[in-house]
């Protein structure tokens, strides 16, 4: 039960960062086909903007879940190093809690924004609503709250974030390898 | 509104979910939920304010300059500007100090993320300056003291960041101008430093580069340091928008690495990606959050207050700097530079206002001071990561930090008490920039 939460959570992870990506390249290609429309054939796209904002929210609100899960929010840990093993390992517990409460929140109201904007729609695409772009909200409050489940229930998540410094040190290292073993123009 | 509680509640909260670790975006978060709730706010209206944070055009910039600099940096640039560097100033004593500052000034044109030039600028400077005998806490110690001027030298997105958090009131370019002179002191103030510290430790010269090489190189750097003019070109110039214009140099320098350099295959392009979206997310998230805590602050009339109590202690101008400069730097050694631009901008700018210093200007200080922050411990990013890549321990590296904070120290009061170093070039552009 535990390995098949773990392996959906790695799942879910993996589909936010999907999401992220295709909202990056979307939204490169959308404003930069609106400079060339407008530098090259003198014409507005007006729907680069909107289209772009509205893929912006998705890439912060899904991004932000998933960043949640990878521990690299940035965070305040000087304090919290201080105190002895156990007091961390609480202090940590209770932040995800309150992770979960701001998750639940975010559910909840987020659910209520949308609902209430659902039926306003954009001037630029009078088909598409309003609410679509708030529905990241919730979307990324219940994903949040998954893996809350997982940070509280399943995983031991400072051992974990460690681990992940140590892949992404030993990352840097190959990169250094890398690079350094290129044509360094006779620096070396 | 809000009484006296609102405020404690608000700030009160947002301390102690920090002191326990709570990342800082949601910190935010809940502590304006919870000033909300208290003062009968709906928390409707309080998410709203979350997506509108992010609903912002000018900022989709962010996204855009992370993307083109990871480009850059995975994408073979930094060595090349690294051998482009080395050209001008390689072969005077301690050249490989200098050409590690000069490659920062150029790379962080083309970034404008102390991180990304610590990692990419690091990873091949630290070990070659070990390798040729300089101690290691110096070799790590000039670069991640010479990534600030990340922060400063355009573009900056952290330009961008200071923009929105002032209202939208504070011209992105100006500021991109403002950030020039002051970038270069920082860089020319570290190369004093070094050559002074080479001459007395007697590191290395390295050797003059011969004519032919040193075209090839400059040729082979130019098309990445292109980036750099599209973006502040096509922004001074008025061709686009910030956000336009780091679009472009996205679809650039992806072409430049993919095509024309080709140091990073296809397959790479993914862990490219995902790295870009943690960072963009991280940074985007805590602005969207620092948009509703700035609301619940807007509210409560809290920059008004923080204006009187400031300019109950001195109405000099000269003063009050001096103590928001000392405040920043304390909260610097704490916090990230995002969310301190986010939080204290609002709260400081009607202060600068009322004591008639151009914000502009005062964003140029804010930056600066901040980017001291990050190279000084408790919390200080940068030197994380340039010792975690130098593998020297943080206490070593800090231990013999103290001579580049007092250089930066230095450029920091200059550019605080003499505007005109900010403020020089933009008013050549724009008339009503006045020092």
């Amino acid at each position: 039960m535990r390995a098949l939460y773990t392996a959906l959570m790695d799942k879910l992870y993996w589909l936010c960062i999907g999401v992220c990506i295709v909202s990056l390249v979307v939204m490169t290609v959308l404003i930069f086909a609106s400079v060339i429309m407008r530098v090259g054939f003198a014409m507005g796209a007006r729907f680069a903007e909107p289209s772009s904002i509205f893929f912006a929210v998705q890439l912060t609100m899904y991004g932000a879940a998933a960043c949640y899960r990878a521990h690299v929010h940035l965070r305040l840990r000087v304090f919290v190093k201080l105190l002895p093993a156990l007091a961390q390992r609480v202090v940590e517990i209770g932040v995800h809690v309150l992770m979960g409460i701001v998750a639940v929140l975010m559910i909840v109201y987020g659910a209520s924004l949308t609902h209430t904007t659902w039926f306003q729609a954009y001037p630029e695409f009078e088909y598409v609503r309003v609410g679509l772009v708030y529905s990241a909200i919730p979307g990324s409050g219940l994903v949040t709250l998954l893996f809350v489940i997982e940070a509280i229930f399943l995983r031991h998540t400072e051992e974990e974030a460690d681990e992940e410094m140590q892949q992404a040190l030993e990352h840097a290292e190959q990169e250094r390898r890398r690079l350094a073993g290129g044509d360094g123009h006779g620096l070396a | 509104m809000g009484g006296t509680l609102g405020p404690i509640l608000l700030l009160g909260g947002l301390f102690a979910l920090l002191v326990i670790g709570m990342p800082i975006a949601y910190a935010l978060g809940l502590s304006a939920v919870a000033t909300a709730l208290y003062i009968g706010i709906p928390l409707e209206a309080v998410w709203l304010k979350v997506s509108d944070g992010v609903d912002n055009f000018a900022l989709l910039a962010i996204p855009f300059f992370v993307f083109a600099g990871a480009l850059m940096a995975e994408g073979g640039m930094a060595w090349r500007l690294v051998a482009f560097a080395n050209i001008f100033v390689g072969f005077l004593r301690g050249g490989l100090a200098m050409v590690n500052v000069l490659a920062s000034m150029f790379f962080g044109g083309i970034s404008g993320s102390s991180i990304a030039d610590v990692s990419s600028i690091g990873s091949i400077m630290i070990p070659m300056m070990r390798k040729q005998g300089y101690d290691d806490h110096f070799s790590v110690n000039i670069t991640i003291t010479s990534a600030t001027q990340g922060i400063i030298i355009p573009p900056s997105h952290n330009a961008i960041i200071y923009s929105y958090a002032a209202g939208g009131t504070v011209s992105i370019a100006q500021l991109f101008l403002a950030g020039v002179i002051p970038g270069v002191m920082v860089g020319l103030s570290l190369m004093v430093l070094a050559f002074i510290v080479s001459y007395r430790k007697g590191y290395p010269k390295g050797r003059v580069v011969p004519l032919r090489e040193a075209l090839k190189i400059t040729w082979e750097a130019l098309a990445g340091l292109a980036t750099v003019v599209i973006i502040v070109g096509g922004v001074i110039g008025g061709f686009f928008t910030p956000t336009e214009s780091a679009a472009v140099a996205v679809v650039w320098a992806f072409l430049i690495t993919m095509f024309v350099y080709r140091d990073i295959g296809w397959k790479r392009l993914p862990q490219v990606l995902h790295s870009v979206i943690r960072t963009v997310a991280m940074v985007m998230i805590v602005i969207g959050f620092a948009s509703a805590f700035g609301y619940l602050m807007t509210l409560m009339q809290l920059p008004a207050k923080a204006t009187a109590l400031l300019l109950t202690v001195s109405e000099n101008k000269y003063v009050v700097l001096v103590m928001i400069n000392f405040m920043l730097l304390v909260l610097g050694t704490f916090m990230d530079m995002a969310p301190l631009l986010l939080i204290c901008t609002p709260i400081l700018l009607p202060v600068i206002h009322a004591l008639g210093i151009d914000p502009v200007h005062f964003g140029i200080v804010m930056m600066l001071n901040l980017g001291i922050g990050l190279v000084t411990p408790p919390v200080g990013t940068t030197l994380f990561v340039g010792c975690a890549i130098g593998k020297v321990p943080i206490e070593r590296a800090s231990r013999h930090l103290w001579p580049f904070w007092i250089a930066m120290l230095v450029v920091l009061m200059l550019v605080t008490y003499i505007p005109a170093l900010s403020l020089w070039i933009p008013s050549l552009t724009y008339p009503g920039v006045k020092f």
